[in-house]
């Protein structure tokens, strides 16, 4: 065997690659939907109706409040989020373990949406980071397969080095098949080079403390009064004991906005977090690359200023600038669709990675138990994924909108799809069908893909004419979704006949 | 509109980059006088769209270049595949 | 070439099996390089952390989350120079040297 530099990293490449592939593929892929997770979660809540002033009345606010403290004495954590240019309602959320869910409050009468129980966009969020394995299992993973694309990433470098430059937009895709595969790889691991490493290295830096060793300061943090970030508000694992949770009625929260704005010098508040004697009122993210973590703390019984964390120096700058970008909360649509383009070419260039792999070596492997039982996890993500995905929009629009334990029900289709998915692909792979199993499961995904806006319209879920680009928008990446499917079941169906 | 002006940039760029590659040369011959002019724009493109991405947002400005560069050199490359293969097809 | 007459079966077989073995421990060889390399990696991040824990202190979260990033970063980086550099024989040798440095570093720090 050759010992050369590029052998070894080769090597590194392929097997590191496939291997943390399989889940990455999954993770990127869901990554990408949560760029816009509050879109998703309108799309799945058709009742909330979205064409009001992003600006809450002092009603609808009273309104928020006294939700609120019905939370409260469930022995929920809940909290509240302000209406913003991309989710212009108010919501009174707790986490449930998995999700941020809760009531949908109207901005200007405070009335309650009867909206569907669903898990919406932070479905697709939950499973980015932590693989529906919660915050500790689950974000260690997730973090150290972070690692190993980082390590992926430099060995694939290493290989393409020398044709990086002149190769940097080659692409054959009416050439042999395993050239057009390695194309579509290398170009948009090139081209989109800049947004993998930053998005896989902010991404792992967020949780990079779950993969370091313990170090003796951690009690010491633990002590220390925990400041939620503003999206996942309580931070989990920190969330308060049932007993403290339950306070006063609290003042109005319209003057106290109004105060905070203007102590942090902010446009906008965006987050309100109650605990028995305290409000602490988050300053909006969305308006700048750094996710900040600024905050006015006011009594909760008469609404008294207490204190301000407005935090300043270039370390805080730094940490702000990585978790900010790889939140991606920004205001700007174009940011968001680039963000989510270039989320899908990476989902790509993980999922041609995984064909590579396994076409050089279906030859001299091809009838290893091992080889099968990688085509048909490969099945399984590459195909089962998006079958699944469809599968849960598709639930969503056809359970009973009054079910109870509605959102486990769409969950649960979500994940019996993919491991049908997935089992179908092994049982295909291990009697040497694969083949087959790739063209039908294909033609699923196209059927299922391209029938939900056919469902979303014989539902009649919601209204076409007005406030209706979240379901346009939807409804065509999925038929996309659906015409690239049938495409390659074509192409696959002609290439074996 | 600048944010299409930046793609449109970017998008020459890549033109000019595949244009001056040997292979795309022996398809469609280039020039001397040509090879200058595409060298030229290949550095001069992407350095005018930062400039514009800086214009328009300087904070966000280089997430801006990189995603629409990245978006440009993807549909370039795809229609470089497409005129490639008419040309190649023609007797 | 008597040998060859009598066992004519045997000699193209040998070398195949030969090889293989040899390859099967090359991966072997190279599954244990990796390893070290990405023990040696860990331990300078872990180390990289600790050094700004003992400078700045226990208390200055902010100061040791970008150690962390910094590690982070590293992480990679070091195990690639590790695995990547053995094929010239040198990357294991460079990761223990600068494994051990940082480690005294913070060995010797008051």
């Amino acid at each position: 065997m050759r010992d050369t530099f590029r052998v070894h990293m080769g090597w590194l490449h392929s097997w590191v690659g496939f291997l943390a592939g399989l889940v990455l593929t999954c993770v990127f892929a869901t990554g990408t939907l949560s760029v816009f997770d509050k879109e998703i979660t309108q799309w799945m809540q058709p009742e909330v109706s979205l064409d009001k002033p992003p600006a809450p009345t002092a009603v609808a606010l009273q309104r928020a409040a006294e939700t609120m403290v019905t939370e409260q004495e469930k022995d929920l954590f809940a909290f509240i989020t302000l209406p913003s240019r991309r989710d212009p309602v108010i919501r009174v959320l707790h986490y449930d373990g998995h999700e941020f869910i809760g009531p949908v409050l109207d901005p200007v009468d405070g009335h309650r949406f009867p909206a569907r129980q669903t898990a919406g966009g932070q479905f697709f969020f939950d499973f980015h980071y932590a693989l529906r394995n919660g915050p500790v299992l689950g974000c260690t993973i997730v973090t150290l397969l972070g690692v190993c694309l980082l390590l992926t990433v430099g060995s694939g470098i290493a290989i393409q080095i020398k044709a990086m430059w002149p190769d940097l937009i080659l692409f054959r895709p009416f050439g042999a098949r395993p050239r057009a595969w390695l194309d579509a790889h290398l170009v948009t691991g090139v081209l989109f080079l800049p947004f993998l490493i930053m998005i896989t290295y902010t991404g792992t830096v967020i949780r990079a403390r779950d993969i370091l060793p313990p170090h003796p300061f951690l009690p010491a943090q633990q002590a220390a009064v925990p400041v939620p970030a503003p999206a996942t508000p309580p931070a989990k694992g920190n969330t308060p004991a049932p007993t403290s949770r339950t306070g006063p009625m609290p003042p109005p929260l319209g003057p106290l906005i109004s105060r905070a704005q203007e102590i942090m010098h902010a446009e906008r508040c965006e987050l309100i977090i109650f605990s028995k004697d305290q409000i602490r009122i988050f300053r909006n993210d969305d308006a700048s690359l750094f996710l900040t973590r600024d905050l006015v703390t006011f009594s909760r019984t008469d609404g008294h200023f207490i204190s301000s964390l407005i935090q300043k120096g270039a370390a805080v700058r730094t940490v702000e600038l990585l978790h900010g970008l790889h939140y991606a909360r920004f205001s700007s649509p174009l940011l968001s669709w680039l963000y989510f383009l270039s989320g899908m070419a990476c989902t790509v260039l993980m999922g041609s990675g995984l064909v590579l792999f396994l076409m050089k070596r279906r030859k001299t492997s091809g009838q290893m138990i091992l080889f099968q039982t990688a085509e048909g996890l490969t099945i399984g993500v590459l195909v089962g994924l998006p079958l699944a995905i469809a599968g849960l929009l598709w639930a969503n629009r056809l359970l009973p909108a009054h079910m109870p334990d509605r959102m486990h029900a769409e969950i649960q289709v979500f994940f019996a799809l993919w491991m049908l998915s997935a089992l179908h692909g092994l049982v295909c792979a291990f009697k040497n069908t694969a083949s087959s199993c790739w063209r039908t499961q294909l033609t699923g995904l196209a059927f299922v893909a391209l029938g939900l806006p056919v469902v979303d319209v014989l539902t009649h879920s919601h209204g076409w004419r007005h406030d209706a680009t979240r379901y346009y928008t939807l409804d065509a990446l999925i038929i996309l979704m659906g015409l690239v499917a049938l495409i390659i079941a074509r192409k696959l169906h002609r290439h074996a006949s | 509109m600048i944010s299409l002006y930046v793609f449109v940039a970017w998008a020459c760029a890549f033109w000019a980059h595949e244009r001056l590659q040997p292979r795309t040369c022996k398809l469609f011959p280039l020039a001397q006088s040509r090879r200058k002019a595409y060298q030229l724009l290949r550095f001069c493109w992407p350095v005018l769209a930062l400039f514009l991405c800086l214009y328009r947002d300087f904070e966000k400005g280089l997430l801006y270049w990189f995603g629409l560069g990245a978006l440009a050199g993807l549909a370039v490359s795809v229609l470089m595949a497409i005129l490639k293969h008419t040309q190649s097809r023609l007797p | 070439m008597p040998d060859a007459v009598r066992k004519p079966v045997s000699r193209p077989a040998a070398p195949a099996a030969r090889r293989r073995i040899e390859k099967r421990h090359a991966v072997y060889k190279r599954m244990a390089q990796l390893a070290t390399a990405a023990v040696l990696a860990y331990l300078s991040a872990h180390f990289i952390v600790m050094h700004t824990v003992l400078r700045d202190g226990v208390e200055n979260r902010v100061a040791i989350t970008v150690a962390e990033a910094v590690a982070t970063a590293a992480l990679p980086l070091l195990l690639l120079l590790g695995y990547g550099a053995r094929t010239h024989g040198w990357g294991l040798w460079i990761l223990l040297a600068l494994c051990g440095l940082i480690a005294a570093c913070n060995l010797i720090m008051p």
